[in-house]
């Protein structure tokens, strides 16, 4: 049997690419000039650069240098951009949005700010799309943002799992995001991204009031960010088919907005990245930072960053992938440049969660390479891979919030999605990236998984598969038991002992152990690594046929993450065979699957307890099928310690001047989702501004 | 005996009822495949009851089982024991019928016999918020199954008894309940929608 991977297969992919790329640049010559002269002139520069660097070409220069395209390097460009500095963003991959272009594109902030305000009103968005009266009692929405700052920063508020999602807060920035709320939101919807009626709270952002507002657009016969409008064919057809534009199927979101308005983390994306274009802001795409550079290793200014050429290809050509839109994009393909940044970088680079080496320090089980970071397909090889954090350790940066990553829900965690390695989306073919994931996976409730059994790397089961997919909620608004804390909505009360008392977590507890129990050490972990390996849903037809699971193209596919068989002894060997990280034999599969049968007849398990909370099925109708189970590891809480301007600070607590980060990229805070990181870049974009007044 | 050059085979047994009435006939499914994928049409079967006497026989037909590539079936007709519990029976592949050597198989397969029911449950499963039935829910009370029709009503013929009742549809959380039934009942399950996991409450983002 060939030797089983280790490593990603893009790896290779790139590298292959890499050489392709110089070839092309020797052939093609003068694409780099074309971008360094848009920039006002090829720099020369030659700067000390301590005692590993010498002199430095600057082969670009800009007054802010933005790390990443994504929620938080795009409000900083912007932002930037409108105080008159020339901003260049760089970012590994081909396309704009990083993974805020395939999220909800949903935007808790709060404060006061200027959605809370249209809906206390009654009123409704300028342009008159939001045809639904306001979802929230007015009291319910109504603050300021100290009461905000008081909110995210509660200690008392508990989840159902009896972790603190506010208590570890770094509170500078926590005072400073908490004030920038309103200035944000009203800074978002001047750049072309509308926002819904508020509806609730995401989580992270609070328990006390509804502060979530979702990005949407209208759907129109073009596609049109001024005017607000996206054709359907950009927004995707349900259950067939995504585009370049949105990379998910954008809902209908007549329940927050208005009839023919659809929303996702396009709709947010697409917005501010047009208006980022607009006002001149350049991308160079396909670029990965690779070194920020400073004057001495550990002291001195930022001085700019050197980064590679990161094409990504269609599978199985030479065609290169570009991005959605491409006016203020330099096409620089040389393989390493310098561009030096006169006044800031902004490290926006996104996460760690698809590193295996570096989440494997929260999480040492998640080692794994088989698991990957959400939006894999979408991102890349270089996609969250926390080059970002690891740039600003090798120059001096402290790190904050590094354990908030654990008993986080939204951190990592088992998506109720089997068949595809990319298992938080559900990505339809149409998008660019599709093929890479090939599969956008059979999404279930996690009541449907009464019809499989979950095995580990050996077939063996490793947990009640009720709770396999379970997550349990957290604390937001409108809050209450179900979220752990022992009153809902207005009737909370900020850090009050009686959140947390142990007779509370008593009654509340709920506790979903079943990732730790999937990513345990089994029969065939093997040292130095231990990798806990592959896990698979085992079903058959009879499953298929009692719970209408659609098991045809492109919900499954060929790619490895989903079989069939006449048999199971043969499901097991085609698995072994055919997927990239089954590294042993499935050697106990079919005497999982016959005992699982002869409980079925008994009526009870006595292994993990299932029969008690829903119909147990035997699977012995062929064929037999088999779906990856795919943990994935979506948030990242941990990164380069920030404070309340967004500056990246040393272990001694001084800012380092010139480096600021935000979003993922940063640690300090554990809210979930956009609002965090889009505040932080706006926050950002204006101190670098005021640095240069 | 297994030679050297034989293919195995491998038998899968389904539809198996979860519950027949004693001196009841009943049907089960029988599949056979080939390690090599050989053609089994007409190979012999026979199904043996818990004391190993032969109680039927049968051969393979022509096609594979839907959805196989090289599963060959058939069905049995039985008649349950007089006696109540579960019996072990076997079904078992004989050399022969294909011109290559084929290994023996068998797989036993369990055959549980209740009393005559004495008692009609129905059950009847509704959507709790809305109140509406939902069709082709899953009913168990073990060892009895059925399902839902188009009212949301399954109607379960039981032995007096406790049960604890099972309860689920797609797309709805199951709910279970304990009974005791000495007459004919009726009860309403009402199942909580089991809410997509890309619902507004909690989008990825």
């Amino acid at each position: 049997m060939a030797r089983k991977r280790d490593t990603k297969p893009e790896e290779r992919k790139l590298r292959e690419s890499t050489s392709v790329s110089r070839r092309e640049f020797i052939k093609r010559g003068v694409a780099a000039g074309v971008g360094t002269a848009a920039l006002g002139g090829c720099a020369s520069n030659t700067v000390g650069q301590g005692k590993d660097s010498g002199s430095i070409q600057w082969d670009y220069e800009a007054d802010l240098v933005v790390i990443g395209a994504g929620c938080s390097g795009l409000p900083c460009a912007i932002r930037a951009r409108d105080a008159g500095l020339n901003v260049l963003v760089i970012d590994q991959n081909f396309d704009v949005g990083g993974k805020m272009l395939h999220s909800g594109g949903q935007v808790s902030l709060g404060g006061g700010d200027p959605c809370q305000l249209r809906d206390i009103a009654g009123q409704a968005d300028k342009e008159g799309f939001i045809k639904i009266p306001p979802l929230h009692k007015p009291q319910d929405m109504t603050e300021d943002t100290d009461f905000l700052f008081k909110d995210i920063t509660d200690w008392s508020v508990l989840d159902v799992g009896a972790h603190a999602p506010y208590r570890y807060q770094d509170r500078e920035q926590h005072r400073a995001w908490a004030d920038n709320c309103p200035a944000t939101r009203q800074f978002l919807m001047d750049n072309y991204v509308r926002f819904t009626r508020i509806q609730g709270t995401h989580p992270g952002g609070g328990i006390s009031r509804a502060r979530r507002a979702t990005s949407f657009l209208m759907l129109g016969d073009k596609t049109d960010i001024k005017a607000g409008t996206v054709t359907r064919q950009d927004a995707g057809i349900a259950g067939k088919s995504s585009s370049h534009f949105a990379p998910r199927f954008m809902a209908s979101a007549a329940k927050w907005a208005a009839p023919g308005a659809v929303w996702n983390g396009a709709a947010l994306t697409r917005g501010l990245e047009f208006s980022a274009r607009e006002k001149g802001v350049r991308f160079m795409l396909n670029r990965r930072m690779t070194e920020i550079i400073r004057e001495q290793p550990f002291s001195g200014r930022v001085l700019g960053v050197k980064a590679s050429y990161s094409p990504r290809f269609t599978p199985g050509t030479q065609t290169r992938m570009e991005s959605y839109w491409q006016n203020g994009n330099i096409d620089e393909r040389r393989d390493t440049i310098h561009i030096r940044a006169k006044m800031a970088v902004f490290v926006g680079s996104g996460g760690h969660g698809a590193n295996p080496q570096f989440r494997s320090m929260f999480y040492p089980a998640f080692n794994e390479p088989a698991f990957v970071s959400s939006a894999w397909a979408l991102l890349g090889p270089h996609g969250q891979d926390a080059s970002g954090i690891i740039a600003g350790m090798r120059i001096g940066a402290n790190l904050a919030g590094m354990q908030q990553n654990l008993g986080t829900t939204q951190s990592f965690h088992i998506p109720p999605r089997i068949a595809t390695r990319d298992s938080y989306t559900d990505m339809l073919p149409g998008h660019p990236t599709f093929p890479f994931r090939r599969s956008t996976g059979i999404t279930l409730g996690t009541s449907s998984y009464e019809h499989l059994i979950a095995v580990n790397q050996v077939g063996s089961r490793f947990f009640n598969e009720m709770d396999v997919a379970k997550r349990y909620g957290t604390p937001v608004w409108p809050g209450g038991p179900r979220v752990g804390a022992p009153k809902p909505s207005l009737q909370h009360v900020q850090c009050d002992w009686r959140n947390c008392s142990p007779d509370w977590v008593r009654q509340m507890y709920i506790g979903y152990p079943a990732l730790d129990a999937a990513m345990a050490m089994n029969e065939g972990s093997q040292p130095p690594h231990y990798y806990s390996g592959p896990l698979w849903a085992i079903f058959d037809r009879g499953t298929v046929e009692r719970d209408n699971w659609d098991i045809s193209s492109p919900f499954t596919a060929d790619n490895g993450y989903f079989f069939s068989a006449d048999t199971i002894e043969e499901l097991a060997r085609k698995i072994e065979k055919g997927h990239e990280f089954q590294r042993v034999p499935l050697k106990h599969l079919s005497e999982t699957v016959r005992k699982w049968n002869s409980y079925v007849d008994a009526g009870a398990d006595p292994d993990f307890g299932r029969g008690k909370d829903a119909p147990m099925h035997k699977i012995d109708k062929p064929p037999f099928y088999a779906a990856a189970i795919c943990p994935v590891w979506h948030d990242s809480y941990g990164g380069l310690r920030i404070n309340g301007k967004s500056q990246v600070v040393d272990t001694q607590g001084a800012v380092i001047p010139g480096l600021y980060s935000g979003g993922e990229a940063s640690g300090g805070g554990n809210q979930h989702g956009l609002g965090r990181a889009l505040v932080q870049g706006y926050i950002a974009g204006g101190q670098i501004t005021k640095e240069r007044a | 005996m297994t030679a050297p050059d034989d293919h195995t085979v491998q038998l899968n047994v389904w539809d198996v009822p979860s519950a027949t009435v004693a001196g009841e006939r009943f049907r089960v499914s029988v599949g056979v495949r080939c390690s090599a994928g050989c053609n089994l049409s007409g190979r012999e079967l026979s199904l043996l009851d818990q004391k190993g006497s032969q109680v039927g026989t049968v051969k393979l037909g022509r096609d594979v089982w839907p959805g196989t590539e090289a599963l060959y079936f058939a069905e049995f007709e039985a008649q349950a024991p007089q006696m109540a519990g579960s019996h072990q029976w076997e079904v078992k592949a004989a050399d022969g019928g294909s011109e290559l050597p084929h290994a023996t198989g068998s797989l036993p397969l369990v055959v549980r016999v209740v009393s005559p029911p004495d008692c009609e449950v129905a059950i009847r499963a509704v959507d709790r918020e809305t109140q509406t039935p939902i069709k082709g829910a899953r009913v168990v009370m073990h060892p009895y199954r059925a399902m839902t029709d188009e009212d949301g009503i399954a109607k379960v013929r039981v032995a007096r008894g406790s049960y604890d009742i099972l309860v689920s549809g797609s797309r709805y959380m199951p709910v279970s309940t304990s009974v005791e039934v000495t007459a004919d009942m009726i009860t309403t399950a009402e199942l909580d929608v089991d809410e997509p996991w890309e619902s507004p409450e909690e989008v990825p983002a």
